[in-house]
């Protein structure tokens, strides 16, 4: 009897503790789980917080770091020297696994989430977000390499990995597919309220857009660059996108300058915005390296307005510099009735520029005023020119250089006026020239460039689809000067080569003789107080170096080694044809 | 814990050059503001054991068995809070600091461990001549899958006692005993945080968070590697064998152990490289091994002579490590390779000693340069190995390429002790001797622990400099002071044989001197016991090695202290 005790006690004692096996499984509470994400709306929601964060360009496209910056090219200071695009590296080399880290995590949402319980509503709302943040990626890739490894389900680590490229068709159509799908489920949904600053089908729509006009454009048809069968396509898209956003209450809001107000934000110009504020998520302007050095802190030499910047706005009337019957042009006078546009874009010497709140204040560019660090100086290096201009694009003039990196201006990715332009890229080639002209009408209007008597805005010598063309996209350098543009749009008009052998300039002010600055206050002088001579920026003269092949870029090297199936692009010792 | 950061300042990052240096801190805000910040945390431990033990003699058979299991875990919970802008910096408390919102900050954390173990030993004894043993662990550890989660680790082990034997008649022997053992023990790489928890499983965790309208929300996303399911213990196996013996009236004791020990599955990161288009990186998988052998001997002796009483011991040790398995990138050159080799490996270039004279620099092949740099007279010359693409052979050039591994042996491999005591009428001596032998030490520095003397800024120069090559100094030991201290390798700043010491050394570690006062003399005043002694530790040290102390890890790290010491004991 006792031995049973004994044994039936141990029994217990010992069956206790093997009971404790599942003890073992720890919840992980520095981690959400996977399975509970896509019941729970807050937590899915936070999920496609974080593709916003990491698709989303993370500030406006300037300087160095910038996520959707360019090459300097017209828009940024800095010439391409030789090799700026090599197999071994170049701009966007980091970026191709970055944007299969984000088609990778938009993909495992697009898996999973029906595994879940969600509202339909719900569900459709964020998976019509993801959709579009997975187009954006590849059209991010297509743009810089043509086709690319085309993955629409997340991968396991047992499938095949070495994926080949799929053709630059399949990526753009898987592009338009998501696009399209996701303007389903989000039909309607424009986000208002806390939820401004999200995906809603105006963005949709308008992005569709620019990708219909990127397929259509000479870049990827260099065969028939204007005749090509994509253009058809390409005017529906825009078309809709301009119809459907006008119906949604989209236009030009106010003023120019009105775009970038802060006291305007959320204007219905804005059609897909990166928002900042001034403690969260401030400064996406980068506003410290844009103002002059004197105002400012840690920074200096992003978004320099360039001498060729300023030959490129019109006079006030809408004609080019020196063919205006109204308004002669000089160098001498060289800010005098310009496009309104021009005032705010670009800030000359002797220009108002009331920085850090004080009134009355000028920016000058002459040595014999400016501080060093701002005037006019040629350098050695690229980052010690100053072009003798500033931009007040963006720049949120009340703050003070200690204060200036809380810039809480919004990046509008996409602006009505893009819209606009893109159907009239579109809508020129395929004849409807009217419908173009109109397009620059508007947004020379609300420019502010006289109508003249035949309210043609300076546009009435255009005859041809050409000389439209040309319009057209001198009209979108202008617009969008330092909106990161420029060198998407040379490249997509095969016109990036133009700028081969061309060096940069900036305009050297040196006060008229006979003025005693002793004797002047420090706002005192205006430009007509000076002389203007037009200077080379840096002091070895290097020119651009453009070859035929910087049109794609190539795979990187690093990627073909670790994916046997890859192919390089033709001009890059490859045989993958980037193009249509 | 509290932690305080009292204070500001700090410049800017410029992100393009500035003009001249003088702008680096023109307008900039400090990037820190003055504030306090504390942290709690707490731990809550369990450990449940519960073990069944056997124990009965059966005659001359002995049986010891034990059955048992072991659970533990914890629970650490931390919470920190910051507050920044203090009223008063001469008020460290919270009630100082500011109370907008955006000046406090608030962080917290929670983390659980759960640990389950079955074990079990039988020990078995006859006459005390033999003794088996055998004992398992069966380990489960949440660091991985249900799957995955134990391990199960034995161990045997056996001795022959020969001296207890009747045939054994050997009367100066008094005790001999041969041994033998395996064991196996596992590793969830909890210890030091070496192995992250959850590796198994697929986690969201916190990522980027993003701005809407009026709204800053956190995002969750995956992890940029993907969950290694298989992930579990490492293992590791000892197989040792020795012998004891005892001489001459237990007078002397001699010990020796032979052993060799493996690691096997470590877990290791891969380099096995994913195509871009994956979107992930690969997760750490249980695939290094690693070996260790040596032995060990211990010698002790005691004895006296009349009233004069001694006893004299020395042990020593020797292990040496080698990687059987490591991920490598294929491709790889040989010398770059662990396979084989110990983990204290150091690689650097072969000094040829430093360039003295014209002659030297004459006699070099035209061309000739250093990491791109001619060769001037006082830098340290180096052997030209290989030429490009690590292919051997001089190509005329010193490059990144030239290097090659010049020591095996960059910890000690063997560590030694002499402990001697000594006792005449009362006076008590005990000193202990310690040192290493087969190791290389580098003389190195703060910006080049590897190895190499590279000095900032920042004067007083190295007390070595003193002895710099110059047109003044010849013979200098060193090589040319370099008037900026860029840290180039010719210059000393880099790994070198040139700095390669043999760092084997004795040291009289601990040395005491004692007196008992007799005990006849002190019971007449009611003591029972009165002790005077001194003691001195790191009194003095043999070595080759003269640029610092040999047990001084950098020649600008805190030096080895020499301490003296003495005192009374008293017991009434």
């Amino acid at each position: 009897m006792k031995n049973l005790y004994k044994i039936l006690i141990l029994s217990i004692v010992f069956g206790l503790f093997y009971c404790c096996e599942d003890d073992l499984n720890v919840d992980n509470r520095n981690a959400f789980d996977p399975g509970a994400t896509w019941d729970d709306p807050q937590l899915a929601n936070a999920y496609l917080t974080n593709l916003y964060a990491d698709v989303m360009p993370n500030a406006w496209p300037t300087g160095s770091g910038a996520t959707n910056a360019g090459l300097p090219a017209d828009d940024r200071t800095g010439v391409m020297l030789v090799n700026t695009i090599t197999e071994d590296n170049h701009p966007w080399a980091g970026q191709f696994n970055n944007q299969y880290v984000n088609i990778r995590n938009a993909n495992i949402l697009l898996a999973e989430i029906d595994a879940g319980t969600l509202d339909t509503e719900v569900r459709n709302a964020i998976v019509g977000q993801t959709l579009f943040f997975r187009a954006w990626s590849y059209f991010n890739l297509v743009r810089v390499y043509g086709g690319v490894p085309l993955l629409l389900e997340p991968q396991n680590i047992d499938d095949e990995l070495n994926v080949p490229r799929a053709s630059t068709l399949d990526v753009f159509n898987a592009i338009l597919n998501d696009l399209d799908e996701a303007a389903g489920l989000l039909n309607g949904q424009t986000f208002v309220n806390d939820d401004k600053g999200r995906i809603g089908i105006a963005s949709i729509l308008a992005f569709k857009g620019r990708v219909a006009l990127y397929m259509a454009s000479p870049l990827f048809n260099s065969e028939a660059p204007y005749t090509n069968q994509y253009w058809a396509a390409a005017l529906i898209a825009t078309e809709t996108a301009k119809t459907s956003l006008e119906n949604l209450g989209f236009g030009l809001a106010g003023t120019y300058p009105n775009v970038w107000a802060i006291s305007n934000e959320g204007h219905n110009e804005a059609v897909l915005t990166v928002k900042f504020d001034d403690s969260n998520r401030s400064n996406g302007r980068r506003e410290h390296g844009v103002r002059p050095l004197e105002e400012s802190s840690n920074a200096v030499g992003f978004d320099v307005p360039l001498w060729k910047h300023v030959e490129s706005y019109t006079m006030a009337d809408g004609y080019a510099p020196g063919s205006s019957p109204n308004y002669t042009y000089d160098l001498q006078t060289y800010w005098g009735n310009r496009d309104p546009r021009f005032y705010y874009n670009i800030i000359f010497n002797g220009a108002p520029f009331e920085l850090s709140g004080k009134v009355g204040r000028r920016q000058y560019s002459a040595v014999e005023i400016e501080d060093d660090r701002d005037a006019f100086h040629a350098g050695s290096a690229f980052s010690a020119n100053r072009t003798g201009f500033f931009t007040a694009k963006g720049v949120q003039i009340e703050l003070g250089p200690s204060t200036v990196e809380q810039n809480e201006v919004d990046w509008i990715e996409i602006r009505f006026a893009e819209v606009l332009l893109n159907f009239a890229e579109a809508a020129n080639e395929m004849g409807r020239t009217d419908d173009a002209l109109d397009v620059l009408k508007q947004i020379r209007q609300r420019a502010g460039i006289e109508p003249g008597p035949t309210n043609d805005y300076g546009l009435d010598g255009l005859a041809t689809v050409e000389e439209v063309r040309r319009a057209i996209q001198d009209e979108r350098y202008i617009e969008f000067l330092f909106e990161g543009k420029r060198f998407w749009d040379l490249k997509r008009w095969r016109r990036l080569t133009e700028l081969d052998g061309e060096t940069e300039t900036g305009l050297l002010a040196t006060p008229k003789a006979g003025i005693d600055l002793t004797m002047v206050g420090p706002n005192d002088l205006l430009p007509e107080d000076f002389d203007y001579e037009v200077r080379p920026l840096f002091s070895s003269q290097p020119t651009n170096i453009v070859p035929d092949n910087y049109y794609f870029a190539p795979i990187p090297l690093g990627q073909l080694n670790r994916n046997s199936e890859l192919e390089q692009n033709v001009g890059w010792g490859g045989t993958f044809d980037p193009e249509l | 814990m509290r932690v305080q950061t009292v204070g500001g300042g700090g410049a800017g990052n410029f992100t393009l050059a500035p003009l001249n240096e003088n702008d680096r801190v023109i307008n900039t805000l400090g990037g820190r503001r003055e504030g306090i910040q504390e942290e709690y945390s707490i731990t809550n431990r369990y450990q449940l054991n519960g073990f069944l033990k056997y124990v009965n003699n059966f005659g001359e058979h002995n049986v010891n068995a034990l059955l048992g299991f072991e659970k533990s875990g914890l629970n650490f919970k931390n919470l920190s809070a910051s507050r920044e802008d203090l009223l008063s910096t001469s008020i460290e408390q919270f009630i100082s600091t500011s109370t907008d919102r955006e000046r406090s900050v608030v962080n917290g954390g929670e983390n659980e461990q759960q640990r389950l173990s079955y074990l079990g030993r039988l020990n078995y004894t006859y006459a005390d001549k033999y003794v088996a043993e055998f004992s398992f662990r069966y380990d489960g550890s949440f660091q991985f899958s249900e799957d995955n989660r134990f391990g199960f680790f034995p161990s045997a082990s056996l001795a022959w006692n020969i001296s207890k034997e009747d045939f054994f008649n050997i009367p100066q022997i008094n005790t001999l005993k041969l041994r033998g053992s395996f064991g196996q023990t596992g590793d969830d790489g909890t210890l030091n945080n070496r192995v992250a928890p959850f590796q198994f499983q697929n986690n969201f965790v916190g990522a980027s968070s993003y701005l809407f309208e009026n709204e800053f929300l956190n995002g969750i996303g995956p992890q940029s590697v993907v969950p290694n399911p298989d992930i579990t213990w490492e293992t590791h196996t000892s197989f040792n064998a020795g012998f004891d013996i005892s001489l001459f009236n237990n007078k002397l004791d001699f010990t020796f152990d032979i052993f060799k020990n493996t690691v096997k599955d470590i877990l290791l990161g891969t380099t096995v490289t994913v195509p871009g288009s994956f979107g992930a990186s690969l997760p750490a998988t249980n695939f290094g091994e690693r070996e260790f052998r040596g032995y060990e001997i211990a010698l002790n002796y005691r004895g006296s002579i009349g009233e004069f009483k001694y006893a004299v011991g020395a042990n020593m040790g020797y292990a040496k490590d080698k990687w059987i398995k490591f991920p490598e990138e294929e491709g790889i050159f040989d010398f770059q390779s662990r396979i084989g080799r110990p983990e204290a490996r150091r690689i650097g270039y072969i000094s040829e000693g430093i360039i003295r004279d014209q002659a030297t620099l004459d006699a070099l092949p035209a061309g000739f340069t250093q990491f791109g740099r001619t060769p001037q007279l006082g830098e340290i010359l180096f052997r030209d190995i290989r030429s490009t693409d690590f292919s051997e052979g001089a190509d005329g050039v010193i490059t990144a390429q030239d290097v090659d591994i010049i020591s095996d042996n960059a910890v000690p491999r063997i560590n030694y002790g002499i402990t001697t005591d000594f006792e005449w009428k009362g006076i008590t001596v005990n000193a202990l001797f310690q040192g290493v032998g087969a190791y290389d030490k580098f003389v190195n520095t703060l910006n080049s622990q590897n190895g190499g003397v590279f000095q900032v800024a920042p004067r007083p120069y190295f007390e070595l400099w003193t002895d710099a090559w110059s047109r003044e100094n010849l013979d200098g030991r060193y090589p040319a002071v370099e008037g900026n201290f860029l840290g180039h390798t010719e210059n000393g700043g880099g790994v070198s044989t040139f700095w390669k010491r043999n760092g084997a050394y004795l040291r009289l570690k601990n040395l005491t001197i004692g007196y008992n006062i007799p005990s006849e003399v002190l019971k007449s005043v009611g003591i029972e016991r009165l002790n005077l002694f001194v003691n001195g530790t790191n009194l003095f040290v043999i070595s080759d090695f003269d640029e610092f102390d040999p047990e001084q890890e950098r020649l600008d790290s805190y030096p080895l202290f020499k301490t003296f010491s003495t005192g009374i004991n008293l017991t009434f």
